[in-house]
């Protein structure tokens, strides 16, 4: 067995030592380390840094009265059960997480099953252990200031209370890991018997989930109140289908309640269940490699294509399995004809069509959303103000679509420069039909939703034709300037570059956009006619859009997808 | 040797391999040759012990792959259609890391450069399988399967991918183990090259096996004297409204040239 795990060990290092060192190779693969580094520094772990304002949290206001073990149970009970939600559902799902080369390479030496099962499950377990570990290392300060807070006057509590809570989670981590093998091997083989056995496990699971929000619902009927809501939570109905977090529960309770018996009675509970889990994983090893297999032959085009950002790719592989059917609007367009490179523009409406109508469809309450807002303070208010936030709502919505949707298809357009290219067409105009392309869709939908706020807000209508005005342009040179990043920092597969040019992108978003807020501030300090101040707003970034284009044209006419 | 008998392999309701026997003794390369979804990859990871057969077995060297699989996959090597390896090792440690899963790190030290030297990547053994191109990464494959004392060899469309002067090393290679006295199994399109590499060919269709032995046999069973195995593969594995042209209309029935009879199908008594 321990000679089995050589290898193994050998390839969790060796890859990790050269991804590590890979990532140090080039400047741009350098730069995209740095760049996450410092995002990682100054989003995350600055905040709970010592020096940092958030570093006094929880200090103050401390709780002076120790909340009753009778609603602390309870209490503790509804976050172990809160918190393994996600996890149930988990079970139904496969568990598997190999690669290819898993496959091809170590699937057929003679490395033992269990042996490659055993590994698997530790590094779940290492996983499933970093996100507390996380928690306890960056937020150790916080968490130890509310802990204190919450057991002042009562310091042997606290003590014992912080590693049980510990104890209690990394158990209930652990739990659910090796639930979620033995189920995944029970469920997901390749034979006919899974199928039942998968039906027999989203039933068990649906009533375990069922059952328990019929009790609540029922119970929660009359006059709720904080003891009703404590015996609903204690109630076994409640306890034996969460089984873990009531087990959990007992475990960290026992420093409070000093009923020791019942602690380590959970305690050995959940060890039982993670070495239950285990022992069944175990007898059905032998399926371990056909339903990685089954599943990473099916499935291995779809990841590859998302490791690539390949959304179109994958959409594609969907059409293939039957999954994507022609919609009545993409027919029509279809239909349509062009000549010359006005066919980029009936291409790109196909396409997007065909793959980003549901993010248009996701999208759109999200806009009317921020189109509400402004538009009914304007009609309350009939103020400057709130033109100036309808403004912001429309650049905001201009960048989701910008940043958020045109990405995709500008890789994707660079994957395609293969058959791009021999088309007789100059880079330039390819370029500057491509941007146009993905800015159509986008441009439509937002200045029909303006128009159609003339309607709710008649007194705002220089600002919302403004808006309608200044859409285009802005539209047009951020989507411009996408691409131009793009084209910077072409290595779709290298996560690094792709943090680094999502940064990039923000830091141009900031540039770019500079002029347009200057004049629209100068325009508002002013109390000039919107309108007025919307006219300069799209001459502006229609010349940033035509110079990014022109940048873009050179950088893609010298561009090479081998490099 | 390899042993395969009565081999199913069953999706849901489909059956990708159904009853698959044949026998490859040592010393001799047998081509699969089928038409795209015969089941010809899906054979070989069943045999592999990548994919668990549904029912029959896979024996290599009288181990059975399921049963004994530490044994079986002592002896076996296993060369993919396209190969996905490890990306984030070198050529040199991807090669250690296949002799370290079979326990064999003496061969690996002893054969290594010579392996290098062999297929080309000797300039390459310090780069990341990552940096490597489509027919690199074949012959890195392809050198991880003879990193090992196996002596029965799975290769499927091995020739995909690889520059002239690799197929050509490659296919020595294949007789050279061959010679050896292992026993090779090539899945391939390339039906020229399984007509002048391999000693017998076995062709499926739909999962089934629909022949098997030797081109002359084939040949002579099917009435196609002095055409090429294109032919006569064409001919057996034709799809028309009944079904295979040298076959009964309701069913296949295996062409067992090997042993020169004609097998029909159970309770079919007029073939």
């Amino acid at each position: 067995m321990m000679r089995d795990a050589h290898p193994l060990l050998f390839l969790v290092w060796k890859s990790a030592f050269n991804g590590a060192k890979r990532s140090l190779t080039t400047p741009r693969r350098l730069i995209g380390v740095l760049g996450a580094l410092l995002y990682y520094t100054f989003f995350f772990i600055r905040p709970f840094s010592r020096n940092s304002e958030f570093s006094g949290m929880g200090q103050t206001a401390p709780i002076t009265q120790f909340p009753e073990a009778t609603y602390l149970n309870p209490l503790v009970f509804t976050v172990f059960m809160l918190a393994s939600f996600p996890m149930v559902l988990g079970l139904l799902s496969y568990r598997g997480g190999f690669k290819p080369a898993d496959i091809d390479v170590l699937f057929p030496t003679p490395v033992s099953p269990k042996v490659v099962l055993g590994f698997r499950v530790i590094r779940d377990y290492m996983v499933a252990l970093l996100l507390p570990l996380m928690v306890a290392v960056l937020g150790m300060r916080p968490l130890s200031a509310g802990m204190m807070a919450l057991f002042t006057g009562f310091p042997r509590y606290g003590v014992y209370a912080g590693k049980s809570l510990v104890i209690g989670w990394l158990m209930v981590s652990l739990c659910w890991v090796s639930m979620g093998y033995a189920t995944s091997l029970f469920v997901g083989r390749s034979d006919l018997k899974s199928d039942r056995n998968r039906w027999l496990l989203i039933a068990g699971v649906g009533m375990a989930l069922a059952i328990p929000a019929i009790f609540v619902a029922s119970k929660l009927r009359g006059e709720i109140t904080l003891d009703g809501v404590r015996d609903i939570v204690n109630s076994p109905v409640m306890r034996i289908p969460f089984f873990v977090a009531s087990l959990a529960t007992w475990v960290v309770m026992a420093p409070i309640t000093e009923n020791w018996i019942l602690g380590w009675v959970g305690l050995a509970g959940l060890v039982g269940v993670v070495a239950g889990s285990l022992k069944l994983a175990l007898t059905q090893v032998e399926w371990l490699y056909d339903q990685a297999a089954a599943k990473g032959f099916s499935s291995v085009d779809i990841r590859q294509l998302q490791k690539r950002g390949d959304t179109y790719g994958i959409y594609a592989e969907q059409a293939r399995k039957g999954k994507l059917r022609r919609n009545r609007l993409s027919a029509w367009i279809s239909k349509w004809n062009f000549r010359g490179p006005i066919a980029l523009l009936w291409k790109d409406a196909l396409l997007q069509v065909r793959t980003s109508i549901w993010s248009y469809v996701i999208l759109l309450p999200l806009f009317i959303i921020l189109w509400a807002v402004p538009i009914q303070l304007g009609v309350s208010s009939s103020g400057r103000r709130a033109g100036i936030l309808f403004l912001a709502s429309q650049a905001l919505a201009i960048f989701i679509l910008t940043a958020g949707m045109t990405q995709t298809s500008f890789i994707e357009m660079l994957k395609r420069v293969d058959f791009l290219k021999p088309l007789p067409f100059t880079p330039m105009v390819t370029v500057f039909y491509e941007v146009v392309g993905k800015v159509i869709p986008g441009v439509v939908i937002l200045t029909a939703l303006s128009a159609g706020a003339l309607g709710f807000a008649p007194s705002q209508a220089p600002v919302i034709v403004a808006s309608i005005i200044m859409c285009p342009g802005v539209a047009t040179a951020l989507t411009a300037l996408v691409l131009v990043i793009s084209l910077l920092f072409p290595d779709f597969d290298d996560p690094t570059q792709r943090s680094f040019r999502n940064l990039m992108m923000l830091l141009g978003f900031a540039i770019v956009g500079s002029p347009t807020v200057a004049i629209v501030g100068i325009g508002y300090a002013l109390k000039v006619n919107p309108i007025l101040y919307s006219l300069p707003v799209l001459i502006v970034n229609a010349a940033i859009a035509l110079g990014l284009s022109v940048l873009s044209g050179t950088l893609y006419a010298t561009y090479n997808p081998s490099e | 040797m390899l042993q395969v008998h009565r081999l199913v392999k069953q999706y849901k309701n489909f059956r990708a391999v159904d009853d698959l026997t044949f026998t490859i003794q040592p010393g001799e390369i047998v081509a699969l040759l089928g038409p795209n979804g015969a089941g010809k990859t899906t054979a070989m990871r069943c045999i592999a012990g990548i994919l668990r057969p549904t029912a029959g077995n896979a024996a290599i060297n009288g181990f059975d792959v399921v049963q004994d699989q530490a044994k079986a996959k002592a002896g076996l090597a296993f060369v993919p259609e396209v190969p996905s390896l490890y990306e984030l090792l070198t050529v040199e440690e991807h090669l250690k890391f296949v002799a370290m899963c079979f326990n064999t790190l003496p061969i690996y030290e002893a054969k290594v450069d010579e392996l290098f030297d062999r297929y080309a990547l000797k300039e390459k053994r310090h780069d990341l399988v990552a940096t490597l191109s489509k027919g690199m990464r074949q012959k890195l494959s392809v050198a991880c399967a003879l990193i090992h004392n196996a002596n029965v060899f799975l290769f499927d469309e091995p020739l995909i991918g690889i520059d002239p002067e690799g197929a050509k090393e490659l296919k020595n290679e294949i007789v050279r183990t061959r010679n050896e006295g292992a026993s090779v199994l090539i899945s391939t399109h390339l039906l020229d090259t399984a007509e002048r590499l391999c000693d017998r060919v076995i062709i499926l269709q739909r999962g089934r096996k629909v022949a098997e032995g030797t081109l002359e046999q084939l040949r002579a069973m099917s009435g196609m004297q002095g055409r090429s195995l294109e032919d006569i593969f064409l001919a057996i594995t034709h799809d028309g409204p009944s079904g295979p042209l040298n076959v009964a209309p309701q069913a296949p029935p295996v062409i067992t040239v090997q042993s020169v009879e004609i097998s029909p199908p159970p309770g079919d008594e007029t073939e």
